[in-house]
């Protein structure tokens, strides 16, 4: 995890722009291998068990065509709900597990046992608890995530160099001021990490949700699965991915963005 | 706002302070500190718990002493063995499987440059994305069978193997291999004495994620995939509105997955006994 020593910032840029297009190039050509292999694998297996890359293209336009593939859109809106409630509990929670002892005290047993424990365990209660509809799948998400925005959270606020604190009081800085200026700040990349991380959690929480309650993008993936539609299925089982890796490398961006100096960071992961 | 915020900085500015504040004077000092406010949450959650389950009106959660009788009961039975062997089994093979492919692909892309490059936003990609959207194809593919749910926990569990892997083999001090290089060591020595002792923590980390998905994952494909196992027993119980039983197999499901991930972590912590101080 060292760091390379700085050079002058004009020659960072020239050396980037020239890796980057050498990275670019490299990608293009790796990739085009995959899906040309993807292809002959494809039409080796035939369109009962697989699908080629070209069919794949054919199923995401049917799938954009047909409409079905708003589904999905539907589906990410109401996992965003579970997401978002994650983070509004989440955060503050996080916060005041890193900030007082008490409270970590009495949490920490119990976050770090839901955080290990197998999560799945619980559907077959909160199916009973919640219903098949909204409710259920946004807890079942919201259960997914929230974790990791609390732990996160809570390591960001224990990391704060406590040094840092101490000056700022011995230059008698009110302790707004100091939440806003110190703590915030040096906890902002660990909830921002927390998030990204939990986005991954809140996609699968969604998906294992609508899989058993079969709605939406679950019944979707079922019904193309069972008329052998693999060419669609691969779609949008691609579609999804892209759209997962998309949002977390959005998140890096703004994480890089937000907090700039905070360059690598032990993050409790799962 | 300013309330948490007063109360945030008093808390870390009392830090200092800790390990002098801690010795219990009185009683009422201890149940207020750390352990006794654990034990005193504990007891008001059980106590909340056993209230609402033995009101009349609440059928969908059982009185915490009936779910309490009934975990003794189905652990001392022996009852719960059986699918809890099952699941295990199933979580065994996923996670060997995930372990050999996972190092073997994550030292290989670790090593390679154009594989870092190239190949290292895929498995990102793979490894945030929700595996169990595959569970309606598994059955064309492998098979509704015992194999199809290995597969399923092999991808659950793979992705944390080869990123850790790839990450640790990375790390490795670029002034060491130098070293071995210039006193003659040919390229498997260097992989066998410098490259793999040194990437050991992070495999290890993978390897200890991957447990904890290895469960998860055998879990999901006995509730999802085909029923069986420890996913039957809950099914069963849910279906039946039988909530102790439910409730029970519940807590007794999700502390497995918690002593496995506890076990798990004590035979890292032994494994890596002799790690350089930096992975401190």
């Amino acid at each position: 995890m060292s760091a390379p020593p700085f050079p002058a910032r004009g020659r960072i840029a020239a050396g980037t722009r020239k890796t980057l297009s050498r990275k670019w190039v490299q990608r293009l050509l790796v990739w085009g291998a995959i899906i040309i292999a993807w292809e002959i694998f494809g039409r080796r297996v035939g369109p009962f068990f697989f699908a080629s890359f070209t069919q794949t293209m054919g199923g995401l336009r049917e799938l954009v065509v047909s409409g079905d593939i708003w589904v999905l859109g539907e589906s990410i809106q109401q996992m965003l709900s579970g997401y978002l409630l994650a983070a509004v509990v989440g955060i503050p929670v996080g916060l005041l597990m890193g900030a007082s002892r008490k409270f970590r005290h009495v949490l920490e047993p119990y976050v770090n046992l839901m955080f290990v424990a197998s999560m799945e365990a619980l559907l077959p209660f909160l199916i009973i608890l919640f219903g098949v509809g909204f409710q259920f799948r946004t807890m079942v998400v919201f259960l997914f995530s929230v974790l990791y925005v609390v732990l996160n959270t809570q390591a960001g606020v224990r990391n704060i160099d406590s040094q840092l604190i101490e000056t700022a009081r011995s230059f008698r800085a009110p302790a707004w001021r100091i939440f806003k200026d110190v703590m915030l700040p040096g906890t902002l990349p660990y909830i921002l990490a927390g998030l990204r991380l939990a986005l991954g959690m809140a996609l699968q929480g969604m998906i294992i949700a609508e899989l058993w309650v079969q709605t939406q993008t679950g019944a979707l993936l079922f019904g193309l699965a069972e008329f052998r539609a693999l060419d669609r299925f691969l779609a949008l089982v691609l579609v999804i991915m892209i759209l997962g890796a998309l949002a977390t490398e959005a998140l890096f961006w703004v994480q890089r963005k937000a907090a700039p100096w905070a360059r690598d960071l032990a993050t409790p992961g799962r | 706002m300013a309330g948490k915020s007063e109360l945030a900085v008093e808390e870390i500015d009392a830090r200092p302070v800790r390990q002098r504040a801690s010795a219990p004077g009185w009683l009422g000092g201890w149940l207020l500190s750390g352990w006794g406010l654990r034990l005193l949450s504990v007891v008001a959650l059980l106590a909340a718990w056993q209230w609402y389950g033995s009101r009349p009106e609440v059928f969908a959660v059982a009185p915490f002493t009936d779910v309490f009788r009934e975990l003794l009961e189905m652990v001392l039975s022996g009852r719960i063995l059986e699918p809890t062997i099952g699941t295990l089994a199933i979580a065994t093979q996923g996670f060997l499987w995930a372990a050999v492919v996972g190092i073997v692909v994550g030292f290989v892309t670790g090593l390679s440059k154009l594989a870092r490059t190239t190949l290292d936003p895929l498995i990102n990609a793979l490894y945030t994305a929700p595996v169990s959207m595959l569970i309606p194809v598994i059955g064309i593919w492998i098979g509704l069978n015992v194999r199809g749910k290995v597969f399923l926990v092999f991808l659950t569990a793979v992705f944390a193997v080869i990123a850790n892997t790839s990450a640790g083999v990375r790390e490795v001090d670029p002034n060491l291999v130098e070293t071995a290089r210039s006193f003659g060591a040919r390229r498997w020595s260097l992989y066998r004495n410098v490259i793999l002792p040194w990437s050991a923590p992070f495999i290890l980390i993978g390897l200890r994620l991957a447990v904890g998905r290895a469960i998860r994952g055998a879990i999901v494909a006995d509730i999802l995939l085909i029923t069986d196992n420890l996913g039957r027993f809950l099914l069963e119980a849910g279906s039946t509105f039988n909530m102790s039983v439910l409730l029970a197999g519940i807590v007794f499901t999700m502390l497995l997955g918690y002593a496995l991930m506890e076990l798990a972590k004590k035979v890292e912590q032994s494994l890596m006994s002799w790690k350089p101080s930096q992975y401190e």
